[in-house]
């Protein structure tokens, strides 16, 4: 019976000596994991994407909980298993993070040319509205005033392109935009200016006409 | 298990314990998904912008959670204890919930306080544009109304993004920028509405009617803020015309270059008839009398104006339409110059006067621009 219970004693210690070797925190993976989150933050993932760059911090910090969990237990009975499979799971959000954060910055980034593009296209129309624009008495101030204005509009342009350079895509799209709905709205003046001469015209026309 | 020794028991009886505490499952901790959604939702609308305070003592409490949360699943299943756990759990979602609440409604508040701004600089930017318009300012104040403009279309993108500190500052760049523009404008509509001016100016006007009637001669009234020239003759007003004047006409001249239109008591020096002037036919004035050139010596003494500075001269009233592009002429229409050119001769009295017409609608633009800023 005493060689009985030796061997279950000796097996029972090996197997815990053997669960206990095992059972270490999962530091590479914790600093891996670390890494590939704050990887995703670089590439403006918080800016770009930030409810999914939330999401992800909440993922490592689940990953992390689940790793203090196991370390206040018994030592013989600690299992990073589930812990590792998280910090996994977070490395490859994280990737899949990144890669999206770098599309969306590329597609922000392409919005903000086309937006200087579209800009760019409003002020030259403007300025060709402005070039046949009635230079009559009642409408040649006025049109003067459009002309300072588009000029002013043009030389914004540049802190659009600043913007581009310097990464900010969502503020020179904004820039852009403002600059196009101001030259749209230049252009729109001067359509009017231009109806309200030939009305003129033709009630002039119609006056002579009838004497 | 009575024929096991002691030692055989305090083998035995671990391994017992160890099992049920794997396979024993006590009570489950409580679900803190609804509040990582709070978390989540709070921190898409910035409440640590809003409420900071409140916001971190929530995410503290979060952490006080977490711990105990962690605490009890270390523990063996059978001790575990997750009842105050629950209840600061549901304490938590009780407070996000107060947090969300306030948060939110401060951001209204914000988003409303946004809107209002950038309604009531629209309604500065439609004042300004009115007063250049009127008034013919220059490329100075029409550049810093169209930046001011662009600011506010800015804001107003951030504000339908959601992003009101960004919309804030645009709005503190259209503010700087519109301030700028009204800087250039309200000095020159301040002289229109000045007191001391008008009379002086309604003194210049009778003196001179009174002079065509006393010395039975013409006389020429030019008012820039109606922008009128009349002519008189033996006292009585003989004809009024439609005039036009430069970028900085409603200006008093002081120096050569500022494009400003002189005020002040005058006589036609010089008729130059068709050929012998850029602008049809041009009566030149004896622009700087000896008012003139007193203010320009005084300007220059004060240091208001540069020492190099020069007084010019060649103030006319000429011809070639009335569309307001003089450089501090008076310019008429062709058709209106000729009748004028027939009735006037060297040594015909001219005035120029801001106004005498002490309600006059620069002075009512800026009351209006006033009454705006008081609001």
């Amino acid at each position: 019976m005493k060689r009985v219970i030796k061997i279950s004693l000796s097996c029972f210690l090996i197997t815990l000596l053997f669960i206990a070797g095992c059972a270490k925190p999962p530091t590479e993976d914790i600093d891996s994991a670390k890494q590939a989150v704050e990887s995703a933050k670089s590439a403006g993932a918080e800016k770009y994407l930030p409810d999914n760059a939330k999401g992800l911090d909440d993922e490592l910090s689940a990953a992390l909980d689940e790793v203090k969990v196991q370390d206040g237990k018994f030592p013989l009975l600690r299992k990073y298993d589930k812990a590792k499979e998280m910090l996994a799971s977070v490395r490859t959000n994280a990737e899949k993070l990144k890669a999206d954060t770098l599309a969306k910055k590329e597609e922000a980034k392409k919005n903000a040319i086309a937006s200087l593009g579209e800009a760019n296209s409003s002020i030259s129309n403007a300025k060709t509205m402005l070039e046949k624009a009635p230079a009559g008495k009642e409408t040649k101030a006025e049109i003067e005033a459009l002309k300072g204005d588009i000029k002013a509009a043009e030389d914004s342009l540049h802190e659009v392109q600043k913007a581009i350079d310097g990464e900010d895509y969502s503020g020179a799209t904004a820039k852009a935009n403002s600059i196009k709905g101001k030259a749209d709205s230049v252009s729109a003046q001067v359509q009017q200016a231009i109806e309200k001469v030939e009305a003129a015209k033709k009630a002039k026309g119609k006056k002579k006409g009838k004497k | 298990m009575q024929n096991l020794s002691i030692n055989g028991r305090a083998i035995v009886l671990p391994f017992i314990f160890i099992i049920l505490s794997y396979s024993c499952n006590s009570s489950p901790p409580p679900e803190i998904k609804p509040i990582e959604d709070i978390d989540r939702e709070l921190y898409r609308i910035d409440a640590d912008k809003y409420l900071p305070d409140g916001y971190l003592r929530f995410k503290l409490n979060i952490k006080v959670l977490k711990d105990k949360i962690i605490h009890e699943k270390s523990r063996f299943s059978l001790l575990r204890n997750y009842e105050e756990v629950y209840k600061i759990t549901k304490g938590i979602i009780d407070e996000g919930n107060e947090v969300l609440r306030i948060v939110r409604t401060k951001r209204d508040e914000k988003r409303q306080m946004v809107f209002d701004k950038i309604k009531s600089l629209k309604d500065r930017v439609k004042i300004i544009d009115e007063l250049t318009l009127k008034i013919n300012a220059g490329i100075q104040a029409r550049k810093r109304l169209t930046l001011g403009d662009l600011a506010i279309k800015e804001a107003k993108i951030s504000l339908e993004n959601g992003k009101y500190d960004s919309a804030l500052e645009k709005i503190e760049t259209a503010y700087t920028f519109l301030v700028d523009a009204e800087k250039l404008v309200t000095p020159i509509l301040r002289r229109y509405a000045h007191n001391d001016l008008i009379v002086k100016w309604r003194r210049f006007v009778n003196d001179t009617i009174k002079e065509s009637g006393r010395e039975k001669i013409t006389a020429i009234i030019v008012d820039k803020a109606e922008r009128t020239l009349t002519l008189y003759k033996n006292g009585k007003i003989i004809i009024t015309f439609n005039i036009g004047l430069g970028n900085n006409g409603y200006k008093d001249k002081l120096l050569s270059g500022d494009g400003a239109t002189p005020e002040g008591r005058y006589h036609i020096t010089k008729k130059a008839g068709e050929g012998e002037s850029k602008y049809y036919k041009a009566l030149l004035l004896n622009y700087p009398n000896q008012d003139d050139k007193r203010e320009f010596l005084r300007a220059k003494q004060r240091g208001l104006i540069s020492k190099t500075s020069k007084i010019g001269g060649l103030i006319e009233i000429h011809g070639g339409g009335n569309d307001g592009t003089t450089y501090g002429c008076i310019a008429l229409e062709n058709h209106d110059m000729d009748k004028l050119f027939e009735m006037v001769t060297v040594g015909t009295p001219v005035t120029i006067v801001g106004t005498i017409n002490p309600n006059n609608e620069f002075y009512n633009s800026l009351k209006k621009l006033e009454a705006y800023l008081k609001t």
